[in-house]
């Protein structure tokens, strides 16, 4: 054992390991040599491993709750330790690192992986030893913590000891208050991890009164004076939290009692900042991010259908299914209103409004059912079996053969992005083993019937295929808390964007379409109108000269046209395999800043085949003006023009629909669904206008019966609302008008429930409108492909015929 | 805004929703529209293809296809392709001299060309495609000719002749090689006319004397070249009136005709995918397991085994009553006595950790058969939470089961159609069945009854599903799909219980099932007489006492009619403060309520009335510990208790109750609580006196079960578990 090993054991918290975990350490730590101002770890790492100081000095830099620059929290010497956050699960938290080492000089350290070192403790020492360790490092982890937060951090050293002797820490899950309004107050509650929501509730309307994030504390106030709990806190997310009871914060501040004026200043400083975030956003639209922050400052893949441009073509999960066996992508969810930030690859914008809104307007974004690659994944901590692992990448994936289909998984995410599906067969399962390795053991006996299945991210590929298979390129794959502006801003961690690799790139790849579409539509027209007339004057004849010859463009063209589907149907053209590499390489690759997979904005490859179908499909319909004419001969070849302007007929249809009813779906819909969902809704829609009704008062009643239910039940009321334009929002406040001006302004204090009513209302009245729109998006293709196999017929009989001896 | 309102409002206001957390079933994979959207699309393609390459093939003759268009009538019957396109190498145009005889043009530019060869018929004749004339009849009548059509130019005489004579029209367009016919000076011009100018190619011209010389005897009537004059002047008149030939509608319904083969076969071949794929996916899907409704005869536990277990919650989630829960990353029964003895828990052990024994037999249960049938009265049927196993689903499952049976042995049932034997009361109509109650067992029954026809009548004391009703506003009605399959039609998923109650009231009215409300049955008994067994219930309505007549009864009372009391005297005065039941928390709000018990029904209502501003909730439980319940409602308890909100008072008994003050005694002595409102939540009883009156006996205490004594498990489905 080398020299620096032997120094190593000595140090206090390696002291009580045995001899086997001493070996495994050994071997699976490593030591790094460090000139001086070189980074032992940067902020946001994985927190995987700790570290120690075997000489030299290190200095644990961070950004303290308040300031804008980095400062240091303490520095490390020979037998220190650093980086301890990884061995208390919930310090280390969503973001990794909070923050970062450096070497003051030139330093040598040890990095131990910090499972590694659990496992040891605990073999050599039993739970005592392991837990009294535990314990230690965790106390040191606390206290960087505390050195960092907006309460804490200006209290001296043996202040902290005296607050860390105090401080209970609780994990409080999702959706679960951690007080209530009029609960005596506990303490003060400081944020380690997580999201939490201080709210106000009144009936059945919360009112948000401020977001808190890792850093932050709250209720002090009512803990100070004694006072009942003024509003409620409630865990947005798995939530992290030290509770300084309210007695120890007294006493605290009885020693130090200027204490609470900065830690006041900072929070009333960042509620500032987010209430103006907030408010600009909530004043745009009801639809805000906010409605669940938590998924947006955990997600770091967030996939993201633009609905304004989205067809509902439903090709992204069929792609899915086609690449993965069952589709891991369900298209129906929250809907989003947002402005995608300057940073992020621009959402793909309307052709021919130019591209000047593209990055300016508020989109309305669906957040479908699929894996977000969470930062801190619930589904991981519980799996009981380890079968959820994560990629240096941060990609999160089932390993098949460990997967016991328990469900735990899937129970706990709390976006149901997790489902469990029949295990395909056995072939199947002996691959998935045989890429594994290490399952040897198990037989495909003991394999479950069932599976979880999730987004990877199409690991295995060089891009995840809903992404390449968007026909108009309407998929995208977010870091919310980077690329939309309002979470940014509202959560206070937008660190300036590292990749707007894609971004430019993309949009002059949105221009180029544009081009070729716009160009190969007016070229097609004149080409048609000219070779029309010609043809109707009778220059050109099908059987002889320019005439044949367009016939023979036509007939290529329409062979052309047919073979769209084979890109569209096969995804296996293009999904190109990862080169694999180990994992250890790409960790590698990902600390050098070499550019990984996930900084290159994947692209749609279908997009570009629709646009050549599209310009393809207006220059045969020009050949075939110049052979046929317009005038349906009565014969076999009747049949052939027939079917073919029937095809046309249907794609330009399909065009024309592709292009404008998007955006008036989008404006009609409150969340995404697929076309089944919405068969089922009205009656539900009904029950929730009836048991908003109920209970309410006389003149709400009143109201819903002769205004809300005939709005909802007239006849005309969809198409209106199509043609009008409208938004819900827009429809709900002219409604509202309406109303108010029936009122003259009586009762107005009676009017308890009625923008809820109002907005089912709207929704009853939009329902129809959405579901024939939507009919129109997707009725047509399956025709149009049917009638296109026909013509392809009719064109080789055609053709046949035409070549065919006498 | 006001600042009072801003304060309210904050940052910004949205509807309270839960926030999605942990689930208790994991979600399914889905087999969304998007991925069967193109599902049979390509049958469909194939089969259109097919379908017109295949009727094409069968009607068409290619070589008339290849022909540049129909020709003319008189042609169609005098020639086949080969009269004119024979191969030998003679040009086309040559063969119309063997029909037409050779007449060269009487112009001699035109003949020269001709000559040549430059000028055949065919370069103005076209066969493919008649440009028409205009005909003379003998009689007089003018008539205007195109392809396949004719028509009688109005207003015109022409020449009388001795018999038929054509003028051949040809459009413009066939001269305009060598012509300019909008040239002055051309020679055409005679021809045509300037008026029709705008027609271009397809103006007319009628080049009169083009084959002709001058004949006088053509005419046997008239005067010569003034007779001939005469043909021309009407010739030019016709068609100055008619200038472009009419033309018969183009035989078009063929085309549409292929066309509608190819979209036949494709709708059909698309149905078809449709079908099969459906088929397919019922048979994949498998037969309906029967669900477990039999109740169990013995007390029945999971165990564990802590060396397999994974801790991965499958359990827990999969019991309905929460008997499980993890801890230290184990499973462990927490809550034995809430144990229904489903195996559900086993069925979803992902490893066979967890295994549901046998044990004590248990007491207090009707013996009834597999189908619900009483063992001591047969024909009389117990359904529902009657059985010993409460659960909403289960007592679906076990109202459809016992429905079933009773229209089966109805079916068996000789002579059911005729009357009641003797004895029996004529007055009063017999019935097929009687449900007594309308709980989720009971309209599942009627449900099932109502489908097969029967005559039946449901019996309800209060309203439909009170027991439904009773539960808090708003209440989450928990259902756990996964282990059992819901029989029968009544509506099941987990939903508020409003949800819950209109989509019940729903069903009812739209199957018009026979309930009635407010009539309260006292004795049900079983009469001798007829070909099976006949039962006579009796009720009181609002009205005064009502009796039917039935031959088969389902007893689906449940056990909330009988809820258990305290066994302190309760003074008549107070009687009116006490209640059994809560249905909704802001009735009672403002108030001193004391809830007595700390079951599930307990507890739920002292957390919704520790919501309700200024009222003091006290709860009172014999135990010293939570003992049974769902595990949210018990930390949702500990919490309130431990914010003040609610006072819970473990191991505390209720020793008297007074006007103004309840007694209660402890450990450490007796306290009193001032009360307005006494909650009595200590669970219920069976109604043992109206069922063993009826006919239905309490299962005895018997020797250790005999091992084929337990009652038939759902199927196991789970794969092997690992040595």
């Amino acid at each position: 054992m080398s020299d620096p090993w032997a120094r190593l054991w000595s140090a206090p918290v390696l002291r009580g390991l045995d001899e086997a975990a001493r070996r495994a350490l050994a071997a699976a730590g490593r030591v790094r040599s460090l000139g001086a101002g070189q980074q032992v770890f940067g902020e946001h790492d994985p927190a995987d491993a700790f570290y120690v100081v075997l000489e030299g000095a290190v200095e644990l830099w961070a950004q303290r709750r308040g300031d804008e620059v980095h400062s240091v929290l303490r520095t490390a010497g020979p037998g220190d330790t650093l980086g301890e956050e990884a061995l208390s699960e919930g310090l280390s938290g969503e973001r990794g690192r909070s923050g970062r080492a450096v070497a003051r000089e030139a330093s040598r350290v040890v990095e131990l992986p910090a499972a590694l070192f659990l496992r040891g403790a605990g073999r050599s020492g039993g739970a005592p030893l392991a837990d009294r360790e535990l314990r230690r490092l965790q106390r040191l982890s606390t206290r960087d913590l505390l050195r960092t937060m907006a309460a804490t951090r200006a209290l001296p050293e043996p202040e902290l000891d005296l607050v860390l002797d105090a401080v209970r820490p609780t994990k409080v899950a999702r959706g679960t208050p951690i007080y209530a309004a009029g609960d005596p107050p506990d303490g003060l509650w400081l944020v380690v991890d997580g999201l939490v929501q201080l709210q106000t509730e009144d009936d059945d309307r919360i009112h948000v009164r401020a977001y808190l994030t890792r850093g932050d504390g709250f209720g002090d106030e009512e803990a100070r004076t004694g006072e009942a709990r003024r509003c409620s806190a409630v865990a947005m997310g798995e939530t992290r939290l030290l509770l300084l009871p309210a007695a120890a914060l007294r006493s605290l501040l009885d020693r130090n009692p200027g204490l609470l004026d900065r830690f006041a200043r900072i929070a009333a400083d960042r509620h500032e900042a987010q209430a103006q975030a907030v408010g600009a956003a909530a004043a745009r639209s009801t639809q805000h991010v906010f409605k669940d922050l938590y998924r947006m400052q955990m997600a770091r893949s967030l996939l993201v259908i633009d609905q304004e441009t989205c067809v509902r073509c439903g090709h992204c999960a069929w792609a899915c299914q086609a690449i993965h066996g069952t589709s891991r992508l369900v298209r129906r969810g929250d809907k989003i209103l947002t402005t995608v930030g300057p940073t992020a690859a621009p959402v793909a914008a309307p052709v021919t409004t130019g591209s000047a809104r593209a990055n300016a307007a508020l989109r309305s974004l669906m957040l479908p059912n699929s894996c977000q690659h969470c930062k801190n994944p619930v589904c991981m901590i519980d799996c009981p079996t380890g079968a959820i692992g994560r990629d240096p990448e941060g990609e999160v994936f089932i390993r098949d053969h460990l997967c016991t289909g328990c469900g735990n998984c899937a129970k706990a995410c709390p976006w149901e992005n997790i489902r469990m599906a029949p295990r395909p067969g056995a072939l199947s399962v002996a691959r998935a083993r045989g890429g594994g390795g290490d399952s040897a053991g198990t037989t495909t006996a003991t394999l479950s019937a069932e599976l979880a299945t999730k987004c990877d991210l199409c690991r295995a590929y060089e891009a995840p295929g809903c992404v390449q298979a968007c026909p108009t390129g309407s998929i995208l794959r977010l870091d919310p808390s980077r690329d939309v502006a309002e979470v940014a801003a509202v959560l206070g961690a937008g660190e300036p964007a590292t990749a707007a690799a894609g971004g430019r790139g993309q949009a002059a790849t949105q221009w180029l379409h544009g081009l070729v579409r716009g160009l190969g539509i007016a070229a097609g027209l004149g080409l048609g109108i000219t070779a029309w007339r010609l043809q109707h004057v009778g220059v050109w004849t099908p059987g002889a000269g320019p005439g044949l010859t367009a016939g023979v463009v036509a007939a290529v063209g329409m062979v052309g046209l047919v073979a769209y589907a084979v890109p569209k149907r096969i995804v296996s053209l293009w999904m190109r395999r990862r080169r694999r590499s180990s994992a250890a390489r790409r960790l590698a690759e990902t600390v050098e800043g070499v550019r990984s997979r996930s900084d290159v904005a994947p692209r749609s490859k279908i997009r570009p085949w629709l646009t050549v179908h599209l310009v393809l499909g207006v220059l045969t319909m020009a050949a075939a003006l110049g052979h046929a004419g317009l005038r349906l001969p009565p014969n076999p070849a009747g049949s052939l023009w027939l079917a073919f302007w029937l095809v046309s007929l249907l794609g330009v249809l399909g065009a024309v629909a592709y292009r404008v009813i998007p955006r008036r779906l989008a404006a009609l819909e409150r969340r995404g669904d697929l076309p089944e969902d919405l068969a089922t809704q009205r009656r539900a829609l009904l029950d929730r206008l009836f048991v908003q009704a109920s209970g309410r008062d006389e003149l709400v009643k009143t109201i819903a019966a002769r205004v809300l239910v005939p709005y909802a039940r007239a006849l005309h009321g969809p198409l209106v609302l199509c043609l009008r334009g409208r938004t819900l929002a827009q429809e709900e406040a002219r409604l509202q008008a309406q109303i108010d001006a029936m009122r003259q302004g009586r009762g107005e204090d009676r009017l308890g429930g009625l923008p809820e009513l109002l907005r089912t209302a709207v929704e009853l009245r939009a329902l129809p409108a959405r579901r024939v729109l939507t009919a129109m998006l997707r009725g047509w293709l399956p025709l149009h492909i049917v009638v296109s196999a026909t013509a392809l017929a009719l064109l080789g009989l055609h053709v046949a015929v035409m070549l065919g001896g006498p | 805004m006001s600042e009072h309102q801003r304060q309210r409002e904050g940052m910004f206001s949205a509807r309270a929703g839960a926030l999605g957390g942990r689930r208790r079933t994991a979600p399914r994979a889905e087999e969304t529209s998007d991925v069967r959207r193109f599902r049979g699309v390509l049958g469909a393609s194939v089969a259109a293809a097919l379908a017109v390459v295949g009727a094409m093939v069968l009607t068409i003759d290619p070589t008339t296809e290849r022909a540049p268009g129909p020709v003319s009538v008189a042609h169609q019957a005098a020639t086949t392709c080969a009269s004119c396109h024979a191969d030998d190498g003679q040009p086309v145009a040559s063969r119309c001299v063997s029909c037409h005889g050779p007449h060269p043009s009487t112009r001699p530019g035109h003949r020269r060309l001709a000559g040549t060869g430059a000028l055949p018929c065919t370069s103005c004749h076209a066969a493919h495609g008649d440009y028409g004339g205009v005909a003379f009849l003998p009689e007089g009548a003018v008539l205007r000719f195109g392809a396949g059509a004719k028509q009688e130019v109005p207003e015109l005489h022409g020449p009388a002749l001795a018999e038929l004579e054509r003028v051949p029209v040809i459009p413009a367009g066939r001269c305009a090689r060598c012509h300019d016919p909008d040239a002055s000076e051309d020679p055409i011009v005679r021809c045509l006319f300037a008026e029709q100018r705008s027609l271009g190619d397809a103006r007319p011209t009628v080049c009169f004397d083009e084959h002709q010389e001058f004949r006088w005897d053509s005419f046997s009537r008239g005067e010569g070249v003034y007779a001939r004059s005469q043909l021309w002047t009407a010739a030019r008149r016709a068609v100055t009136a008619i200038p472009v030939a009419p033309q018969a509608p183009p035989r078009e319904g063929s085309a549409w005709w292929w066309i509608g083969v190819a979209a036949l076969a494709g709708t059909s071949a698309w149905g078809l995918a449709r079908l099969l794929g459906w088929v397919l996916a019922r048979r994949r899907r498998g037969p309906v397991v029967a669900a477990a409704v039999e109740p169990p005869k013995v007390k029945r536990l999971p165990q564990i085994n802590t060396a397999t277990c994974i801790g991965c919650h499958a359990c827990v989630d999969a019991c309905p009553y929460d008997v499980l829960e993890v801890r230290s990353f184990v499973a462990v029964v927490v809550r034995p006595d809430d144990c229904c003895g489903l195996t559900l828990c086993e069925q979803r052990c992902p490893n066979g950790s967890l295994v549901v024994t046998d044990g004590e037999p248990i007491e207090d249960r009707p013996r009834v058969d597999g189908s619900l049938q009483s063992l001591d009265t047969p024909g009389l049927y117990v359904a529902g939470d009657l059985t010993g196993l409460p659960l909403i689903r289960n007592a679906i499952n076990q109202g459809a089961r016992a429905a079933r049976a009773a229209i089966e042995s109805l079916r068996a049932e000789p002579g059911r159609a005729g009357a009641g034997s003797t004895g029996e009361d004529p007055s009063v109509e017999l019935l097929d069945l009687v449900v007594v109650g309308s709980g989720p067992a009971g309209l599942s029954a009627s449900l099932a009854a109502a489908e097969a026809g029967l005559r039946t009548v449901t019996l309800e004391q209060g309203s439909v599903a009170e027991s439904i009703r009773s539960f808090p506003r708003g209440k989450l009605v928990f259902d756990q799909p996964l282990g059992l399959p819901l029989e029968g039609d009544l509506w099941l998923a987990e939903s508020t219980k409003e949800e819950l109650l209109g989509q019940w009231r729903r069903i009812i009215r739209s199957r018009r099932l026979p309930i009635e409300e407010g009539v309260r049955v006292t004795a049900v008994r079983s009469v001798p007489g007829g070909s099976g067994p006949r039962f006579e219930v009796e009720g009181q309505g609002e009205a005064g006492p009502r009796r039917w007549r039935a031959r088969r009864v389902i007893l689906a009372l449940g056990r909330r009619g009988t809820p258990r009391k305290l066994d302190v005297p309760i003074p008549e005065a107070l009687a009116a403060r006490v209640h059994y039941s809560m249905a909704d928390a802001r009735s009672f709000a403002g108030q001193r309520v004391l809830v007595v018990g700390l079951g599930d029904v307990a507890m739920e209502a002292a957390i919704a009335l520790s919501r309700q501003p200024s009222t003091t909730v006290t709860v009172s439980y014999r135990g010293r510990e939570f003992r049974r319940g769902k595990g949210r409602n018990i930390e949702q308890v500990e919490r309130l208790a431990a914010a003040g909100r609610i006072d819970l008072r473990l191991g505390t008994e209720v020793v008297r109750v007074d006007e103004g003050a309840i007694v209660l005694r402890g450990r450490d002595g007796e306290s009193s609580v001032p009360w307005d409102v006494m909650m009595v939540m200590i669970g219920s009883l069976a109604p043992w006196g109206f069922l063993e009156t009826a006919g239905v006996r309490r299962a005895r205490v018997r020797a250790p079960v005999a091992p084929d004594d337990r009652p038939p498990a759902a199927p196991d489905d789970r794969p092997p578990a690992a040595p």
